[in-house]
């Protein structure tokens, strides 16, 4: 050991930041998952796993926040791809840019709070949709609103790296395939397309996994009936006090994100996710 | 551009721009919404007023969590710094082995679900009986943005030259003055706008202060938080508006702080 450190004196420096991270990272995270697995009196015990996988109410809600950020991660990429397409060949790219960049770092409360002045019953959609029939409603606490709130919170994990992939292919590949023939929209299928394939895995991993254990959005404007995983977990702990139960929920949310993140990394390098501009 | 018909193009230009509308309109409506006289969301505004404002300015609790907020998000941002710009100069110069598996490590906080950290944080500083303390919403916070600024100041390190080190050394300086005469000083500009986005995150962090805070620490998230559940007024409104003015304003400031980093060292 002494040998290795002499060898690479860096090692000095990230062993604070591993301790560090040990005691108050990793430990409080296995100790939750270790008493996920403890019965009431000592022991091991699948019990509180039994009780969500038996539960038609449990596993509705992970179905749901399964098919909440499908939605979520489609539509986001429905309107990022087009949206960083055009931002990289636009003359206004760093304002386009600046704007979504700036929209991340802008707070999930106040745009999930914004959203309920758009969509609420005196809201800026009904003031609109006023003009045009007299028949109004509520907007909010329903799926709509929560897809909406959380494509417009997540979004830019998609744009980001949609843009940083497809600025770096290069315009004379498009100019090839043009000059050998190929139509506008044949080049965008079968050259533009596949050339951006790794942003766009990228981009969908993000949102997908931020977005299936999201909490804010969905408590503000998603109302009784769209109840996703984390507020099932907060619930639990908070209301209930169940933490064995909430640890087996948490355990499970972590297993899906895992998965999730595993399975991408066979075909995306995971590099370009964070940081690979 | 593969889109040659005009038409078409206009089309789509017009969409592009229905995006930013996208993006824009709740921020907007919030800022309209701070200065509406109604105490609901109501569009249009009934009248103009500044009194939200006044509500804000003049309310202790509110200012108590502002000023939390401001020391959370300093302490944070501070802890994460320090503990990054070690991690990413070891990562980045570093010959040992299972740097990657390192790195991969560290960054893992950032694809574990907030609200299963927030729970596990929770069960951990119950049984220390050290909830309602300011510093495990601090630690919370820095596991939580701890990635971020790794990732920011790893990039910035790269386009750092490994020969200016190699020239520091060859000129009879040790290892440590290379360090702080040479590496650190062209590591500041990443490493103030990585604790400027970790200052950032953990302002607008709700779940860790809302599990760990207690009853005692009241944070502008969890004050937000709480207010729209029980007595909701457009003060809420106004704060936001203040809140995203500052942070615009800071995020701008990190911008200029890389680019004129970036221009010193000859542009990359």
């Amino acid at each position: 050991m002494k040998q290795f450190l002499r060898r690479s004196p860096e090692l000095w420096l990230i062993m604070p930041v591993f301790m560090f991270m040990a005691v108050f990272y990793a430990y409080p995270l296995l100790n939750m998952l270790a008493g996920s697995f403890e019965g009431d009196e000592g022991g091991f015990t699948l019990a509180e796993y039994r009780a969500i996988f038996d539960s038609d109410l449990y596993l509705r809600v992970f179905l749901r926040s399964l098919e909440i950020s499908f939605w979520v991660t489609l539509i986001s990429l429905l309107i990022s791809y087009p949206f960083a397409y055009f931002a990289v060949y636009s003359k206004y790219t760093l304002l386009l840019f600046g704007v979504v960049a700036m929209s991340m770092w802008l707070g999930i409360i106040i745009r999930s709070y914004g959203w309920m002045g758009v969509l609420g019953d005196g809201g800026v959609l009904n003031y609109f949709i006023g003009f045009l029939t007299e028949d109004t409603s509520t907007w909010l606490y329903n799926r709509s609103a929560v897809v909406i709130g959380m494509v417009h919170i997540l979004m830019p994990y998609m744009v980001l790296p949609l843009f940083a992939v497809m600025r770096s292919i290069p315009d004379n590949v498009l100019m090839a395939s043009k000059s050998l023939g190929a139509r506008n929209f044949y080049t965008f299928l079968k050259i533009y397309v596949p050339l951006s394939m790794p942003g766009i895995l990228a981009g969908c991993l993000l949102v997908f996994i931020q977005s299936i254990g999201f909490y804010v959005t969905p408590a503000l404007i998603g109302g009784r009936s769209e109840v996703m995983i984390a507020q099932l977990i907060e619930l639990q702990v908070r209301d209930l006090l169940n933490w064995p139960f909430a640890s087996a929920l948490a355990a499970t949310l972590l297993v899906i994100t895992a998965v999730s993140l595993l399975i991408c990394s066979r075909f995306v390098p995971l590099k370009l996710l964070w940081g690979g501009r | 551009m593969l889109i040659e018909n005009r038409f078409l193009k206009f089309l789509f230009h017009l969409a592009m721009w229905g995006v930013i509308g996208f993006i824009a309109i709740p921020i907007l409506t919030v800022m309209v919404m701070s200065v509406n006289t109604a105490a609901s969301m109501r569009f249009p505004p009934s009248g103009i007023t500044l009194d939200w404002y006044e509500r804000y300015f003049s309310s202790g609790r509110w200012m108590e969590a502002t000023f939390t907020s401001l020391q959370i998000g300093s302490l944070t941002a501070l802890f994460t710094t320090a503990l990054a710009t070690l991690a990413a100069y070891a990562l980045s110069r570093g010959t040992f082995q299972g740097k990657d598996i390192a790195y991969i490590l560290l960054i893992t906080p950032l694809v574990v679900p907030t609200m299963v950290l927030a729970i596990a944080f929770y069960f951990f500083y119950s049984s220390l009986q050290m909830t309602g303390n300011i510093f495990a919403v601090v630690l919370g916070h820095t596991i939580i943005t701890f990635p971020i600024v790794l990732v920011t100041i790893s990039a910035s390190l790269q386009g750092v030259s490994e020969n200016l080190e190699l020239a520091s050394r060859s000129l009879g300086a040790s290892r440590l003055m290379t360090f702080f005469r040479i590496v650190l000083p062209l590591m500041v500009p990443g490493m103030v706008s990585g604790a400027l986005f970790s200052f950032l995150l953990s302002f607008d962090e709700l779940l860790i202060p809302l599990f760990l805070g207690g009853v005692g620490i009241v944070t502008l998230p969890t004050q937000i938080w709480s207010t729209l559940h029980f007595n909701y007024d457009q003060t809420i409104s106004a704060v936001s508006t203040v809140i995203i003015v500052i942070m615009a304003f800071l995020l701008i400031i990190a911008q200029t702080v890389n680019r004129g980093a970036a221009k010193k060292r000859g542009g990359k």
